[in-house]
């Protein structure tokens, strides 16, 4: 059987998803490809008074005001510089159009369904509902987040407004 | 608490404070900021109920309850005639003598009194307590996630619990079916009894004064006898449910099942302190060469995931919920292993891993109460240590229970001086 015939009947009995893979603190996290628009290099955000505190500002892409949150300061992470490396992406999630930024994208990758494993999710802050799971990639542990549950209906309403 | 000059004392004071935990003064720690209700939680307070205390002071309620029904039965044996349910007292004698007994049948059912009834509701409690912590195992078995090769035996261990609980509702449920049956065959003799008034009545004066000259005696005689029959049957019965506390998952009589005869342990230090985990819950030993992948928005005490063979552990850090945080310094040194627990995710951190160590049970101050130290399984005076109960200990991970107090013990603060 020839690679594309074993990748197909592989898929066919494990579905495959593929992840966009970017760093935060030192650590890898994963989002689903489909929910990202697009990876923009760092760009000057114009802050918004009286926003909440995980909005960073706000963006113009192309004629469109964009939303940028603070990915850190929504998972609990301790906050850091700007860096040459620094990126803003652009999801879509909640049926809004958000940008996230995160200290570096890396890749995309082919993870199969059965290689995500259950998180032990022992905490009770808010940001630990964010993780889908987990996936032993390379040697690397990747942390999948769940962008739909990055923020609350009120949240999500509230940057709908700014 | 007296303060001792010796650390050898001093640890002593430790582990046996660790046993006596109510006895001591409640600490003023910061509460970890883990959730404050869980399963774990209300299957520790259901234990902690009762039944586990030695001393009799600390008898639990249920146990206070079905004293009270022995007790009250005794006074029913003493003087049944005073009872109100007892039958067949007549308190007007027949006149007439010349009599011919009639062909009735006289009943035979045995009486039961009130404290009888008492018992039955006590039963029936028992039963749905039973039932809770039943449908709690069922619960925990809903959300237990394991890892596929190690799920068979998970659900091994998790059968062998709930055939635990399944043989203590069997118990119950046959006490239950036995004084149902004698309620019953009370009912039954009552109204046989108002059927005997009832003709009593129509029969001549003969008759009457016949009857209750010489059958009346013969029937509370029988009655009499079967009274005390059953309650000696139901008192055998309180006695054997108030002779067998209710176990926790994976102990019996009093110590964890592995414990019941000689056993191996490890020890290991943890921040200075000797902990012991048996050998039959260990999974194995991990060296920690890559520091563990943290997840945001866990507890302090979950130090992260470490990959090894193919598996993720959940690394803990075991200071935090064996040592008062006092004691717990900041810029301490990384541990450096991990000990893994059989058949599970999670495995607790370690500074050092010392040796094996034999010992039979009565080596071991087995723990009387759950407490809020549920991991705990016992101490060990002779090598100063705290023996792990590692399955309680996972029981506890899993559920994210985590509002546990660390030990916050003034003796091991002196020995840390």
């Amino acid at each position: 059987m020839s690679s594309p015939q074993k990748f197909q009947a592989e898929s066919a009995s494990d579905l495959v998803l593929q992840y966009v893979t970017f760093r935060l603190a030192q650590e890898t996290y994963g989002i689903n490809v489909m929910m990202v628009q697009e990876v923009l290099r760092y760009s000057e955000i114009a802050p918004v008074p009286g926003a909440p505190d995980y909005v960073l500002g706000i963006i113009n892409l192309r004629g469109n005001v964009v939303t940028v949150i603070d990915t850190r300061q929504r998972f609990g992470l301790p906050a850091s510089d700007v860096s040459d490396s620094t990126r803003i992406m652009i999801i879509e999630a909640d049926q809004q159009v958000v940008g996230i930024m995160v200290d570096s994208v890396a890749e995309v990758v082919y993870l199969k369904q059965s290689e995500i494993e259950t998180a032990p999710n022992v905490g009770n802050e808010e940001s630990a509902k964010f993780i889908q799971g987990v996936c032993n990639k390379n040697n690397e542990l990747l942390i999948l987040v769940e962008l739909n549950k990055l923020m609350s209906e009120e949240e999500w309403s509230e940057l709908a407004a700014i | 608490m007296n303060w001792h000059d010796t650390p050898q004392q001093a640890m002593e004071d430790y582990l046996d404070a660790l046993l006596h935990e109510d006895l001591l003064e409640e600490p003023s720690i910061e509460p970890l900021k883990i959730p404050s209700e869980s399963q774990a939680s209300r299957l520790a307070d259901a234990f902690s109920g009762g039944g586990f205390n030695e001393e009799p002071r600390e008898e639990s309620l249920q146990a206070r309850q079905l004293s009270e029904s022995m007790l009250q039965f005794r006074q029913v044996q003493q003087s049944p005639a005073e009872n109100q349910g007892l039958p067949l007292k007549l308190d007007e004698p027949f006149t007439n003598s010349q009599v011919i007994l009639p062909n009735i049948s006289l009943p035979t059912a045995e009486p039961i009194a009130d404290p009888l009834v008492e018992t039955l509701a006590d039963v029936v409690q028992k039963i749905e307590t039973a039932q809770a912590l039943k449908s709690q195992i069922e619960t925990l078995e809903e959300q237990a996630v394991d890892e596929p090769e190690t799920q068979l035996e998970s659900l091994v261990e998790e059968q062998q619990l709930e055939e635990a609980v399944k043989e203590q509702i069997a118990e119950e449920q046959l006490e239950e079916q036995l004084a149902e049956e004698a309620f019953e065959e009370a009912e039954a003799f009552e109204a046989a009894e108002a059927q005997v008034e009832e003709e009593l009545q129509e029969w001549p004066e003969e008759l009457q004064e016949e009857y209750t000259h010489e059958v009346a005696p013969l029937v509370e005689q029988t009655t009499e006898n079967a009274a005390k029959e059953t309650l000696e049957e139901a008192v055998e019965a309180v006695e054997a449910v108030a002779g067998q506390p209710p176990s926790p998952p994976g102990w019996k009589d009093g110590r964890p099942v592995w414990a019941q005869e000689r056993f191996e342990c490890l020890l290991f230090k943890v921040k200075g302190l000797t902990l012991a985990v048996p050998l039959a819950e260990l999974g194995g030993i991990i060296k920690i060469e890559k520091q563990p992948t943290p997840l945001f928005g866990q507890p302090d005490w979950f130090l992260g995931i470490l990959r090894n063979n193919k598996m993720n552990v959940s690394m803990v850090d075991t200071a935090q919920w064996v040592l008062p945080p006092a004691l717990i310094k900041k810029d301490q040194e990384p541990y450096k292993l991990v000990i893994r627990i059989h058949n599970s995710a999670w495995g607790l951190a370690c500074d050092a891993v010392d040796r094996s160590i034999s010992l039979q049970p009565e080596q071991v101050r087995w723990r009387t109460s759950l407490g809020k130290r549920p991991w705990l399984a016992g101490t060990v005076i002779e090598y100063m240590c705290a023996l792990i109960d590692a399955a309680a200990f996972d029981r506890l991970l899993k559920e994210g229970h985590g509002d546990l107090e660390p030990a916050d013990l003034k003796a091991l603060k002196k020995l840390n001086n």
